[in-house]
């Protein structure tokens, strides 16, 4: 091959030609690595979700209720907008990942691991700071009423008296039974305890109690307990409501209405 | 004393004819790397090298330290080639690799060095090397013609380490398994 050294330098400088920035070259390389880390950011608030979507599935419930019931509850009422969520956001980082100037030295396996467990670790820590408390609150008020059973499963799984749960408020405790209105329908309930219900020890049930029942329904609006667990004050079982004004706050535009007329 | 590589590079970015003697050092080598990856005839070949160079140049300032130059210019000749050839819409498929470079690939295994005996049947070698999938036939370029280790290749394909490994190896496979439906191994 003839030199060609010198042809490049006179294209270079009858071209005025310069180095580019770094900025200019690497842009995409940044952009791809800010995308990297939205996503697992995205990915570990999915996480936390799915953790507080879940947190109320313990060992007891399958204890219970029958297996087949729990997978059919579980099966039924898991957080699949989160999972659904989690997974894209790991595969759009990943991809993103592999974009990135080095992302090609390392193997798919190792990257979706280590996605993982960086994404199950924030994940974790979000729930421990129960920042995702907070989120599906946030999220709850503000999307339509009819995606509030698929963004935060939790609340519709106490209200499945056909499976064997139901959640709501204690009004009157009796000697052998209490009386249980339901979050989600507002129906009042008979409970009916036995000695073998299971529930914390030292917990008696008061009126205004916030209790979850697994056991099974025994005739309309009858539910016999096999375990009771209070649910934590801060909880009603419902999805959280929109903000609603004050009934005290006076409404100018009505009061000057109600003036004109 | 010769300057390095690396100190060229930053030489480069001020004064452009440091970047000649950058050329001058690697111009031969890229030439012969874009004709053993592509079919493009000299001519051809030596626009793309040019066009690499301009590239080089004007990218100077993304160099990382952490590869060597000859990677990176590898790298860039590699996208470059891949580039023109998909301009020209077609497959790499007619290139023809020199006897001597064929030798070499051979030579890289015993299996295969050991049994070939006359040169119908390095000529047959060297049908089965050039009919080889682009895929493996580049990391075999790269690996026995252009004495790359498994990091460079990995630099300069741009794909895992693992990966070039398999591609490698399956490329033996292919070029062992094909030498004896033709006959040319026992």
């Amino acid at each position: 091959m003839k030199d060609i050294s010198q042809d490049i330098l006179a294209k270079i400088k009858a071209g005025h030609l310069m180095p580019a920035s770094r900025f200019r070259l690497a842009w995409k390389s940044y952009a791809f690595w800010l995308l990297m880390l939205l996503m697992l950011v995205v990915g570990a608030l999915s996480v936390s979700l799915i953790v507080f979507n879940l947190a109320d599935f313990d060992p007891r419930l399958v204890h219970s209720m029958q297996l087949h019931k729990f997978f059919r509850v579980f099966f039924l009422t898991a957080p699949y907008l989160w999972v659904f969520f989690l997974l894209v956001t790991l595969v759009c980082g990943v991809l993103a990942f592999r974009q990135t100037s080095r992302g090609y030295r390392q193997s798919l396996l190792f990257i979706t691991s280590l996605g993982v467990l960086v994404v199950s670790i924030l994940g974790v820590a979000g729930h421990l700071m129960k920042i995702n408390k907070s989120m599906n609150t946030l999220i709850q008020r503000s999307i339509p009423a009819e995606f509030r059973e698929i963004s935060g499963p939790r609340e519709g799984r106490w209200n499945r008296p056909g499976d064997g749960l139901i959640g709501g408020e204690v009004l009157s405790v009796g000697e052998q039974e209490f009386s249980l209105r339901s979050f989600r329908d507002e129906e009042d309930w008979r409970i009916v305890v036995t000695d073998k219900t299971q529930r914390n020890e030292n917990e008696t049930i008061i009126v205004g109690d916030r209790i979850g029942v697994i056991g099974e329904k025994t005739g309309e609006l009858v539910m016999q307990a096999f375990s009771l667990r209070k649910f934590p004050e801060d909880w009603d079982g419902r999805p959280p409501r929109k903000m609603e004004p004050h009934a005290n706050i006076e409404n100018p535009i009505m009061d000057s209405q109600k003036n004109q007329e | 004393m010769e300057l390095t590589d690396n100190e060229l590079v930053e030489l480069a970015k001020k004064n452009p004819e440091s970047f000649g003697e950058l050329v001058a050092r690697y111009q031969d080598r890229l030439f012969r790397y874009v004709r053993r990856i592509s079919y493009f005839r000299e001519e051809d070949a030596q626009d793309i090298v040019q066009e690499v160079f301009i590239k080089i140049y004007l990218s100077l300032n993304i160099f990382d330290d952490d590869l060597k130059f000859s990677t990176w210019a590898y790298q860039i000749t590699r996208n470059a080639t891949i580039d023109a050839i998909r301009k020209k819409q077609a497959r790499p498929q007619t290139i023809c690799l020199e006897e001597s470079d064929v030798a070499k690939i051979i030579q890289s295994d015993t299996d295969i060095q050991l049994h070939l005996e006359t040169q119908d049947d390095l000529h047959k070698m060297q049908q089965i090397i050039d009919g080889l999938p682009y895929k493996y036939r580049e990391v075999m370029v790269l690996r026995f013609l252009e004495d790359k280790n498994y990091e460079e290749i990995m630099d300069i394909i741009q794909k895992p380490k693992g990966t070039v490994a398999a591609l490698i190896s399956r490329g033996r496979k292919l070029i062992l398994a094909q030498a004896q439906d033709q006959f040319i191994l026992n």
